[in-house]
Formats: structure tokens, sequence, C-alpha cells
């Protein structure tokens, strides 16, 4: 139904991919969404690292040692686009679960040659396509900066995109920058999205919205310390169910951003006549 | 409790362990075996055929109530298996789709698992040494060449482009006929001087495998293009220039 694309113009860290971990758990607890995230980017495994364990030398793996499966997450479904074969209903078998019938995640490719990333990457535009013919919503950790040519034409795909950055001056005024030249960032469709706010910081998300010149307060995902550490040890799911129910001031307030985040979205999204 | 029923559970114990312990160390012993062994013959192509032969049938004959999966996992590995399944058996058919699919898991096979590579390749078809190719391994890169242009239009444009569908006289023939013989595709294939990278030269090898396998032996790519037909017996060029092990009629 939408498909939401997280992007930044700079190649450096600026909380991109922790965003989306943190929408998307929010969108498919509190949300009656089905939701995708795709995983775009190079040789990154944050999100997989959020989620689920390496297990190495389990019993169970040893009984079928020497036995392989057909290739699964994202190289065996731009496998099947480049043959035609990807329905909507085929895109489900190469994910992952996180919540049944709410949250499913398309890992990325495994691969650590650019160039092949680069070539699976031109087929992403067609399994988008498809997903959004069975998700409601598809959220795509795009790859930062305007390097990659497939990356624009995701980015052009999207029908809303989210620009994330740092509570840090360069990236504000790049910000700022880019929307004047660019044809994406100065469009409507373009979401600022301020990740690891800190409220004590002189670039918190009232004084960034007020210096970006944007109307109201802009989006933000705070900065947490349980929730980095629960995307380093494999515990978002629990820390998003178990938490809610008893958080701290500081999660409470952290909870509450992100789902303002979610509404901000949903509510973008049907500015633009992209979801009713 | 009887002391004949103690040894029985206790006989029945220790042949459950020892069963589980000789399935482990199988399974380790298959690991090894699973490391392909490096020799002078192991790129060449009747190995990795081999190879991909075996490596297709234990990906179709996994057990997946062995891996421990849950009840969704489960449902969705099976569809993929059938998916699989389904393109194998397709594409002796000829669909086209799951020819792709097929050749996409053969490259995958082939440069992850069984470590193709740039040093390596030459060794199945001699990409670094063209005096060494064959008419057919430069007729196969030939058409993978053009088809990455001009698609299912590849051999018509061949042919159009070096008039190849010229009536011509051939040694040993006393009337003109329509024929390619292997010395003009020696000539285009010079004429082209095409660079190809690993990736064109392993799909070109993917392409070799597959016709082997599953697909129609040495006209299988001609049989995908836009043409009339393919005759195996009335088809000189397909008889003598590509391989006598074609016969089909189409």
């Amino acid at each position: 139904m939408a498909i939401v694309g997280f992007w930044n113009e700079s190649e450096k860290e600026n909380g991109q991919t922790l965003s989306i971990i943190a929408i998307a758990n929010q969108m498919a607890i509190e949300h009656n969404y089905r939701i995708l995230v795709i995983d775009a980017t190079f040789n990154d495994k944050t999100i997989e690292k959020a989620f689920w364990k390496t297990r190495e030398n389990k019993t169970l793996k040893q009984l079928n040692a020497g036995k392989i499966d057909v290739s699964s997450g994202a190289e065996g479904l731009v496998s099947a686009v480049a043959s035609n074969k990807a329905t909507p209903e085929i895109i489900t078998n190469y994910t992952r679960i996180v919540y049944k019938n709410r949250l499913d995640i398309l890992l990325g490719l495994k691969t650590e040659i650019r160039a092949e990333y680069e070539k699976s990457l031109m087929l992403y535009k067609d399994l988008i396509t498809a997903a959004n013919k069975y998700y409601d919503f598809i959220l795509v950790d795009l790859p930062k900066g305007y390097s990659n040519p497939s990356a624009k034409a995701l980015l052009q795909q999207a029908h809303l995109v989210v620009y994330t950055m740092p509570p840090n001056l360069i990236n504000i005024d790049n910000f700022i920058a880019l929307k004047e030249k660019d044809e994406i960032v100065g469009s409507n469709k373009i979401l600022p999205l301020l990740a690891k706010s800190d409220e004590t910081s002189s670039y918190n998300v009232r004084n960034t919205s007020r210096y970006i010149r944007e109307r109201g307060i802009i989006s933000c995902i705070p900065y947490n310390v349980r929730f980095m550490e629960a995307t380093n040890e494999a515990k978002t799911s629990g820390f998003f169910t178990s938490n809610k129910l008893s958080s701290s001031k500081n999660g409470e307030s952290f909870f509450n951003e992100v789902e303002r985040t979610c509404l901000a979205i949903i509510a973008k999204l049907k500015e633009l006549h992209t979801i009713q | 409790m009887s002391i004949p029923n103690l040894m029985m559970i206790f006989v029945v114990f220790v042949v459950f362990v020892f069963l589980i312990v000789r399935s482990i160390r199988n399974n380790k012993n298959e690991v090894v075996d699973a490391q392909v062994e490096v020799d002078d013959k192991t790129y060449t192509l009747d190995k990795m055929i081999k190879f991909v032969k075996k490596r297709l049938d234990e990906i179709t004959k996994i057990n997946l109530y062995d891996i421990g999966l849950s009840e969704e996992e489960l449902k969705r590995r099976k569809a993929k298996k059938y998916e699989l399944k389904k393109a194998l058996k397709g594409c002796t058919y000829g669909d086209v789709n799951d020819k792709k699919y097929v050749k996409e898991l053969i490259y995958d096979l082939l440069s992850k698992e069984y470590g193709v590579d740039e040093t390596n390749i030459s060794k199945a078809i001699p990409f670094d040494t063209p005096s060494l190719l064959s008419a057919q391994d430069k007729f196969d890169i030939l058409i993978h060449e053009y088809k990455k242009t001009f698609s299912y239009e590849a051999l018509s444009e061949l042919i159009k482009k070096y008039k190849l569908d010229a009536l011509k006289y051939v040694a040993g023939e006393t009337k003109p006929c329509y024929v390619i013989t292997s010395e003009e595709i020696d000539q285009i294939f010079e004429q082209e001087k095409l660079n190809l990278s690993f990736a064109d030269k392993l799909e070109v090898v993917v392409q070799r495998i597959y016709q082997q396998y599953k697909g129609y032996s040495s006209i299988d790519e001609v049989r995908d293009m836009n043409i009339d037909g393919v005759s195996g017996r009335s088809f000189w060029f397909a008889r003598e220039f590509l391989k006598p092990s074609c016969s089909n009629r189409w």
C-alpha cells in the first residue's frame, strides 16, 4: 500500500537503521498494519543483529550438516525476481518473521562484493512493487548518499522519504541546503526525522524544527540506552513488548516520541493520498 | 520394576544414544565432503555438472522437519522447496522463467559454494586463450553477448549483421546451401573483439552446464530465440557445427 524509504545524503552513521527498527516495531505492535522491512544497504547486519542471534554448533544444525537449503533472504528473492517469479505470496517465503502477520523482515544481501550488490539492487524496484501488493507498509532502509544509481530509482519509487539526520549541525545545514537544490528533498514527500535526539542538547527536536523552519515539531527518535543495548543483544522485540508495561520516565518519553513519529508518517501518507 | 525391564530400558537408551552420535558423525563427514577438494580437474565442466546435480538433489531432498522450525517458518521453507521443484520440472519443458530461476541457482552454487573465480574459470572454458576455444564455445559467447543487447532477437541480429543467411557453396557439396560454418563463427568472434567480465564468463559456463543437465543440449539457447523453429535433422548448422546429439524436432 505505501512505500516509505529511509535515507540520508551523507554516507556517515546517522541513526537511520535504528530509526527504522524502532518505527517498524511500534507500528507492528500499536497499529494494525502488515509491515515489511527491507534492508537494501551494503554489508550491514544491524537489522539482523537487532532481532536474531547467530546460533552456531547447535545439535539440530549438526544433524542437518552437509545439506543446504534453497537460497534464502534477499539473494533467493533476487533470483525469483530475475526469473519473473516474484509474486506477492512468494516474497513472504523469503522474509523472516518478527511478529506473525504483522512484521516481516527481508534481510540484506550477504555479498561483500560491491559490484554484485549493485547488480542485485537493480532488481529491488520490481521486488518492492510486488511486495507492495501484499503488505500495508514497506519500510526500506536505503543505501545512503547518491553514489548508487539504483538507490536514486528506489528513492523516486518511494511514496514517502524519511530523511534521517543526527543532532549534528553539519547534517542539519546539509538538509537545509538540499531542500533548495535537490529535487527529492525539496519535494512534498520528504519527512525530516531527528535520530538519536536528546532533550538536553542544543540541537534538540524543538530547536532543530525552528532552525530548519518546519511548521510544528518534526519527528524524532530519542537516544535511549536501553534501546541501543537491545538492538545490540538481539532483544529488540522483547524491548518493545515488555518494556511498554513497566517503562521508566525516560523510557516512556522514548515510546511516546516513536509513536508520535509513526502517527506523523501515517498522517503524511494520508496527506499524500497514499493511504486512506 | 524387574531387572529384565531395566535391562531393556538400558539397551534401548544405549541404542538411541548410539544412533544420535552416529548420525552427527556421519553429517560431520558430509561437511568435510562438502568442502570442495581442489585438483586439476575440479573446475572442468564434467566435475561442475556432477557437483550441481548433487547439490540440487540435496536441496530438493532436505528434510525440513529435522531443522526444528516454527510452524510459519516451516510453511515458508516448504513453499520455497516446492517452487524450486516446480522450476526444475518446468525447465525441462522449456519454460523460460523456470530456466532463468534454475540458472540463477546454479550461478550461486558455483560462485558461492564451489569457489569458481576469475583464476579458475578458464579451466572449464578457455576464455583466456581464444585459440583453444571451440566453435561452440565461441558461438555461446557471441550469443550471450548479443542477448544482453537484443534479448531473444540475438540470433536474428547476428545472422542479419554478418549476412549469415546468404546462399553459399561449401567444400564437398555440389549444390549451394544455407549454412553457418565454424570458420564464419571464428571470423565473427575475431571481429567482435569481446571483452568478457567474470560474471559474463560464469554466465556462459552456467548456460553450458544447464544445457547439458536440464536443457536441450546445444540447441538450448537457439530454441529460446524468436525464430521459426529448430530442426536437428535437416539443420546442418546444428548437426555439424554444434553437437551430433541434437536430434529434436521443433
